[in-house]
């Protein structure tokens, strides 16, 4: 997005096409949002500084719909509310909530046009200038409009209202030549269109109480002074005279004159923005165990899943910050093993995060953050063997890691070192499938020979290379030796006669990192002392397997390594 | 569709026997040298189709084995491979991952014991960046025995699909030591693996799919090969000559049995456990056995 003021981009005024996300009642829609089970509760609003006490004279700033329905209404004291409604639900105004509407509604906004800007709070606007041709149907009927017989317009804002329900927003949807035209037909709730041409056919009987007037420089109620002029619709005002009604009512009153005539010449002011995809939540108690956090977030994450899922993107690591009682802030980062848009498993790897270590003192405050990904786009070819899809292997992975963790999901690989032991695990990502070769087919219907370029040199008809099964970490064995040779094994798990043995071969290194203490720990055993020094043995047992063991030259003491399986 | 691909308007072409296609002049062919079969097979355009045929296998490379079972392990079914400790099981389901790497596809290893060694693995011929190594823990709560894990790991697996060959290697782990699958967790993982059109194996130390396995081998070793080159040389491990049974086939006949070898370091050219005289002349790879004599 580009940064400062947008200037002169957008097209001319007389074709510019402007849509108007409105979400009435915004900090009431803010709140039902993050609370999902508000949605049917009778609630309300109070005018108090956060963390102050609801007191019986507290009076209330907004009321839900609900709440109306009951008699309830803005500026009434709580106990007034309450004399009619015992169960209403009392609350504070969130800022973080809204915060996170205002967000979401953006990213609305956004995943239809580039052009955004945001107004007041529960108010964007977004413009559609061209839009159609992105939306013109491969048939594109000559008068814009599709099978069901609406405008393009129209689809564009039927689809704007459901991408808001789809990210928790109950928004109308107004689509005019002007943003102020735009504002007031989102106002009548629903998707409307007004077409190019007939805002005055729209703005005359627009009555002045749904404009929200205000008051002009001289303090005087515009609404009310009008009334008293006996003017109730802007088409009434439209006829005044211009110069009149600015020398009595003046710059907003002028102002007010020309949006009646149709005459909305404002552009859009784009202002550079963060790109944040955050869900925040201040709790009115807090949460001490993991369940109900749990349950929390799982609604923050969903609604965070719906933003990216709009924007084209996958999320990516999980950037958790939590408030707590005790005024101190504990900030976690939840690895994913790979960009998922799967709920479950996302809410599952921050839940094991959180079990792992518990927040010192109850949850107040909940801030979670996605990191947006872009996600892989994959072209599967018929004559390639076929291969995960790029998503759905995610996804699994993510699960998996949930599952047993996110150190044992990738690709594990041997580390460039001489011990054995020493392995490393990085993130699983297939390169693309080869196409066939000629020579992968060998004659016979056993397709006994591989013979594909780059691969090891093909095994002969009935040999393979032997493989070994490690036993991790080492567990520490007792071998009675004759003459330094190994006779008999006992351990846990071993006790047997040695029958063969090979050996020994001596590997040693990693001295030098001991000597300077930059020994790479994730190379090696925790239990492993740096510096290594063995000499390894092949041992075939009486009881029938083959192991390799080594004698730690530094402290004298066997090894069973593995066995050859 | 059947215009862009001409050889696709005729299925009862491409259902008939290899020997009835070879004759037919195809209208597509990328390759000249490619059978239309083998073609079809490695990109799996009739993958839903060939999903319960018994031509659609995955060979390992070991020639009398992959005669024995009929051409390989068969796609879309599970597979077990059991016996004792250091039977061969983990080198045969090494092999069986190596033709599938090579082949270009991508397997998955469910490692439940925690004994994947990516180092002799990969010299066994494995392409590492074509497997998804999956440990699952052994010390998960009660509420999530190692089990479960395994199933489950094993059921995302399979749902994501595309993936050529998935071996579950739960030898040595002790929940699997005394008792197989459920019934129901051995239903559910042959119902993936026959949505998902992957091979399943099972590398455990006795049966533990009951009659939802398609192939059960049983494996045992005959014998661990030692050899020195002269009188005071230092004695090398050559490799382990081992026997495979068919414990049970549901698709051929049960009780053959082969001998075949797994080496340290295979020769080019021996046929027979009776030449394993000479040991090998190049040191092995990393990982594979310690070469490097001092005494």
């Amino acid at each position: 997005m580009a940064s400062g003021e947008f200037h002169g981009v957008v097209s001319a005024p007389h074709h510019a096409r402007i849509a108007c996300l409105l979400v009435a009642d915004f900090p009431l829609a803010a709140i039902i949002r993050a609370n999902s089970e508000l949605h049917d509760r009778p609630f309300a609003l109070i005018r108090t500084a956060r963390g102050t006490r609801c007191t019986p004279h507290s009076e209330l700033s907004q009321v839900s719909a609900q709440a109306q329905t009951l008699g309830v209404r803005p500026a009434m004291t709580v106990a007034q509310a309450r004399a009619l409604i015992p169960d209403l639900a009392i609350l504070n105004p969130s800022p973080a909530a809204e915060r996170a509407a205002a967000d979401a509604l953006i990213d609305v906004a956004e995943s239809i046009s580039p052009i955004v800007e945001e107004g007041a709070p529960g108010c964007v606007w977004l413009d559609l200038t061209g839009s159609t041709h992105f939306y013109r149907p491969a048939n594109g009927h000559p008068k814009d409009v599709d099978e069901t017989g609406d405008t393009h317009e129209e689809s564009i804002a039927a689809e704007l209202v459901r991408r808001a329900c789809r990210v928790g927003l109950e928004a109308a949807v107004g689509v005019a030549a002007g943003k102020e035209i735009a504002r007031l037909a989102a106002r009548c709730g629903g998707a409307r269109v007004i077409e190019a041409g007939r805002e005055r056919e729209f703005l005359d009987w627009m009555p002045l109480d749904l404009l929200g007037l205000g008051r002009n420089a001289r303090g005087d109620d515009l609404e009310l002074v009008l009334k008293r002029l006996g003017i109730r619709r802007l088409g009434e005002l439209a006829r005044l005279d211009t110069r009149a009604v600015g020398s009595r009512l003046g710059i907003r009153g002028a102002e007010l004159m020309r949006l009646a005539r149709g005459d909305d010449s404002a552009r859009l002011a784009m202002r550079s923005r963060t790109e944040v995809f955050a869900e925040s939540l201040d709790l009115e108690y807090g949460i001490e165990t993991i369940e109900p956090l749990a349950f929390v977030m799982r609604a923050m994450i969903a609604h965070l899943t719906e933003r990216l899922q709009m924007r084209g993107l996958v999320a990516g690591d999980v950037a958790l910050t939590l408030g707590l009682a005790d005024r101190r802030r504990d900030d976690r980062r939840v690895a994913v093993a790979a960009p998922t848009l799967d709920i479950r498993a996302l809410l599952t790897l921050v839940t094991l995060h959180l079990e792992a270590a518990p927040p010192p003192a109850p949850v107040e405050s909940i801030r979670l953050a996605l990191g947006a990904r872009v996600a892989r786009p994959a072209q599967a070819d018929m004559f390639l063997p076929p291969a995960p899809a790029a998503d759905r292997l995610g996804a699994a992975i993510v699960r998996i890691a949930a599952l047993c963790g996110p150190e044992h999901v990738g690709r594990r690989e041997a580390a460039q070192s001489h011990r054995p032991e020493a392995m490393r695990l990085h993130r699983f990502a297939p390169p693309p499938p080869t196409p066939p070769t000629a020579a992968w087919v060998a004659a016979g219907p056993g397709r006994a020979t591989l013979a594909v370029a780059g691969a090891p040199a093909p095994a002969t008809a009935n040999v393979a290379r032997i493989v070994m099964r490690t036993i991790r970490p080492a567990p520490p064995v007792e071998v009675m030796c004759t003459r330094e040779a190994p006779e008999f094994v006992r351990g846990t798990n071993v006790c047997a006669r040695v029958v063969s043995a090979a050996g020994p071969w001596r590997r040693q290194g990693e001295w030098w990192a001991s000597a300077n203490g930059d020994d790479d720990a994730s190379l090696t055993d925790a239990a492993a002392p740096a510096a290594y020094a063995r000499d390894y043995y092949d041992l075939a047992l009486a009881d029938g397997g083959v192991y390799r063991a080594y004698r730690d030259l530094n402290s004298g003491q066997w090894f069973i390594d593995g066995l050859y399986d | 569709m059947a215009t862009a691909l001409p050889f696709l308007a005729n299925e009862a072409a491409l259902l008939a026997t290899s020997e009835t296609i070879r004759q037919q002049p195809l209208a597509v062919r990328p390759e000249p040298s490619l059978k239309l079969k083998d073609l079809l097979e490695i990109t799996g355009v009739f993958r839903g189709r060939e999903l319960t045929r018994k031509e659609r296998r995955l060979p390992c490379g070991i020639e009398p084995l992959d005669r024995l079972i009929g051409g390989g392990i068969v796609r879309g079914r599970i597979s077990e491979i059991i016996g004792n400790p250091g039977a061969g099981k983990t080198s045969l389901a090494t092999a069986f991952a190596a033709a599938v790497t090579a082949r270009g596809e991508v397997a998955a290893w469910l490692d439940a014991t925690g004994c994947f060694d990516p180092a002799s693995i990969a010299a066994a011929g494995v392409d590492l960046a074509r497997i998804l190594w999956v440990a699952t823990p052994i010390n998960l709560s009660p509420r999530r025995p190692a089990g479960m894990a395994v199933l489950k790991a094993a059921e995302w697996i399979l749902t994501a699909g595309g993936f050529g060959l998935l071996v579950i290697d739960c030898a040595g782990v002790d929940d699997f030591n005394h008792r197989a699958f459920t019934q129901s967790a051995a239903l559910r993982l042959a119902h993936g693996a026959e949505r998902s059109g992957a091979a399943v194996i099972v590398i455990a130390p006795h049966r533990m799919c009951g009659t939802f396995a398609a192939l059960s081998l049983m494996l045992s070793r005959n014998r661990a090969c030692f050899s020195r080159t002269c009188g005071g040389a230092p004695t090398l491990f050559d490799g382990l000559t081992l026997e495979a049974r068919i414990a049970r086939n549901k698709l051929g006949g049960s009780g053959g049995a082969v001998i075949w070898n797994a080496l340290v370091e295979p020769p080019t050219a021996i046929s027979s456990a009776s030449q394993l005289t000479a040991p090998p002349a190049s040191a092995s790879a990393p990982g594979a056995g310690p070469r490097a004599a001092v005494r």
